[in-house]
């Protein structure tokens, strides 16, 4: 129960310093109509232009890049249903380009936290055969 | 020959397919794992794995997919085995809608190389399922619920072991604070079977314990049955720090409700198959850290502590004298197992885009496990590093 406890304090310790962090490091202000938003847990702002769908935020490139063929489409405000002008063009998306759109608004949907260690590796996405989860021999890990 | 043809059919499929309706992923990752089962016999190799994913997108809210992936290991290959999955995945509500729907379900097989060779454990292969529906609802500018149900199942080849089936009802809500940091929490439910040995088992006459031993071939036979019900909570703070860095901070807390005090599941050394071994309950906290600090790199870091209190869990004896295991099984032998773990990894990733928009991803990969255990066969240390090429295409 201590230990319990204690890691209680921790992480409370830990959310108050993080919280504060971001409160000093707010030398970005927010502009435009799009709020900042993170439902998949990164720490980054979902709403940030990624066009060429690399994983790396446009302001992040040295360059913009040019858009991803066959994936790149268009995310807009996520909340775009709550304003009375949506900025997301709507010309003939491809079937593709539909489903990345729709698929990105349930993002938080897509998997629940039942699993400890699946929030462990969020993200990453980094493929590994060593990943466990099965039996072998009569053994399970 | 099997993984050769399957590989040819997504490729065809891949070419038959047009551009906006189809893409597709090839993933080879190659490296070390310090230990495999994760025990105290740390059990090393090293292994490969292919794997290749093809998306199918049909209207604008459905996608179908097929994945194969073959993991070979150096040392071990009656290890290697091929992963089949299939699944679906339907979004039936529009972006612009206050309302979201996300449901998909999944078929996921699994066979091992022992099945072809003459040692026979072509028991040990396993199918899943999953099947998972969640609504969400955007609240405001920055405030999200949802809620939803899952359904998993795992069915394996051994028809003594009983299929694993859990259902799990879970909600959620997410909001931003401060302006630049987001707060999530979730709650859960989660309900299934369990096969379990019962600690004693008197005979109705004599009054004897029939579960002392258990004999060879009767390890599931003895087995009987009970609901396994937990409930678990989770918050999760994220935001950034400076212009460049990420970090998310997650607390979690499961605890089985009703807990049978006399349940005991079978553990590592009595080679029997237990879906519930690793069942625990306990609280954990994790924090990850990604960075773009370093242009067209995405760095992630992070760390972790679990404290895991297992079902009771029973082992072979080990004669102190010889150093064997004993033959006799035993719920007697069984002990509580609780866990502390320690867990840090990095990763580095760095896409590389061309023209025609296909990408091409090379990675890095650092684990680190500790593990200390109240069951000395679960003390163990495991480091990995693996290193993979991921192409889209």
């Amino acid at each position: 129960m201590s230990c319990l406890r204690n890691q209680f304090f921790v992480t409370a310790f830990l959310i108050v310093f993080l919280a504060g962090l971001s409160v000093s490091g707010a030398e970005e202000k927010v502009t435009g109509q799009k709020a900042y938003v993170d439902l998949d847990g990164d720490g980054f702002d979902d709403n940030t232009d990624d066009t060429d769908g690399d994983g790396i935020p446009d302001r992040f490139e040295k360059r913009v890049p040019a858009p991803r063929a066959v994936a790149a489409a268009p995310r807009g405000d996520i909340f775009a249903a709550l304003k009375k002008s949506s900025p997301v063009l709507r010309f003939s998306l491809s079937p593709l380009e539909s489903f990345t759109l729709r698929q990105f608004t349930c993002r938080a949907q897509s998997k629940c936290r039942s699993d400890f260690e699946s929030e462990f590796t969020a993200g990453l996405g980094i493929s590994s055969g060593s990943s466990g989860g099965h039996c072998v021999g009569g053994v399970c890990f | 020959m099997r993984i050769v043809l399957l590989f040819t059919q997504l490729l065809l499929c891949i070419s038959s397919s047009s551009a906006d309706s189809f893409d597709a992923e090839f993933t080879t990752t190659g490296g070390f794992i310090g230990n495999i089962v994760k025990d105290s016999a740390t059990l090393e190799d090293n292994y490969s794995t292919n794997s290749l994913t093809s998306n199918l997108y049909v209207g604008d809210g459905a996608l179908f997919s097929f994945t194969a992936s073959h993991t070979y290991y150096v040392f071990n290959p009656g290890l290697s085995n091929l992963l089949l999955k299939s699944g679906m995945t339907l979004v039936p509500t529009d972006d612009s809608s206050r309302w979201t729907v996300f449901w998909s379900a999944n078929r996921r097989i699994i066979s091992f190389q022992e099945e072809d060779t003459e040692v026979s454990t072509s028991d040990v292969g396993s199918t899943d399922y999953d099947v998972l529906t969640s609504v969400g609802y955007k609240v405001s500018g920055s405030a999200s619920v949802r809620f939803g149900h899952s359904f998993f199942s795992t069915d394996y080849a051994n028809k003594q072991v009983r299929n694993n089936n859990r259902n799990e009802w879970f909600a959620g809500g997410n909001m931003t604070v401060l302006g630049r940091a987001s707060v999530d929490l979730e709650i859960g439910y989660s309900k299934g079977e369990y096969y379990f040995a019962p600690e004693t088992r008197l005979h109705p006459i004599v009054q004897i314990d029939t579960t002392y031993p258990i004999k060879p071939g009767d390890e599931y036979s003895v087995l009987e049955s009970g609901d396994l019900k937990s409930v678990y909570i989770s918050p999760r703070l994220s935001g950034k720090v400076g212009r460049t860095t990420g970090y998310s901070l997650t607390y979690s807390y499961r605890e089985f409700i009703d807990r049978n005090d006399r349940a005991v599941v079978y553990g590592h050394t009595t080679g029997a198959i237990s879906p519930w071994a690793s069942s625990y309950e306990g609280s954990a906290v994790s924090l990850s850290v990604k960075s773009y600090r370093f242009t067209g790199f995405i760095i992630t870091t992070g760390a972790g502590y679990w404290d895991k209190r297992y079902l009771k869990t029973m082992e072979r004896q080990v004669d102190s004298a010889t150093g064997l295991q004993s033959p006799l099984l035993s719920t007697r032998f069984a002990k509580p197992r609780q866990d502390y773990q320690r867990r840090l990894f990095l990763g580095l990733q760095r896409p590389i885009g061309s023209p025609s928009g296909r990408i091409i991803e090379p990675s890095l990969r650092i684990d680190y496990t500790s593990n200390s255990s109240s069951i000395g066969v679960y003390d163990y240390t495991d480091f990995s590093i693996s290193t993979g090429l991921d192409f889209k295409f």
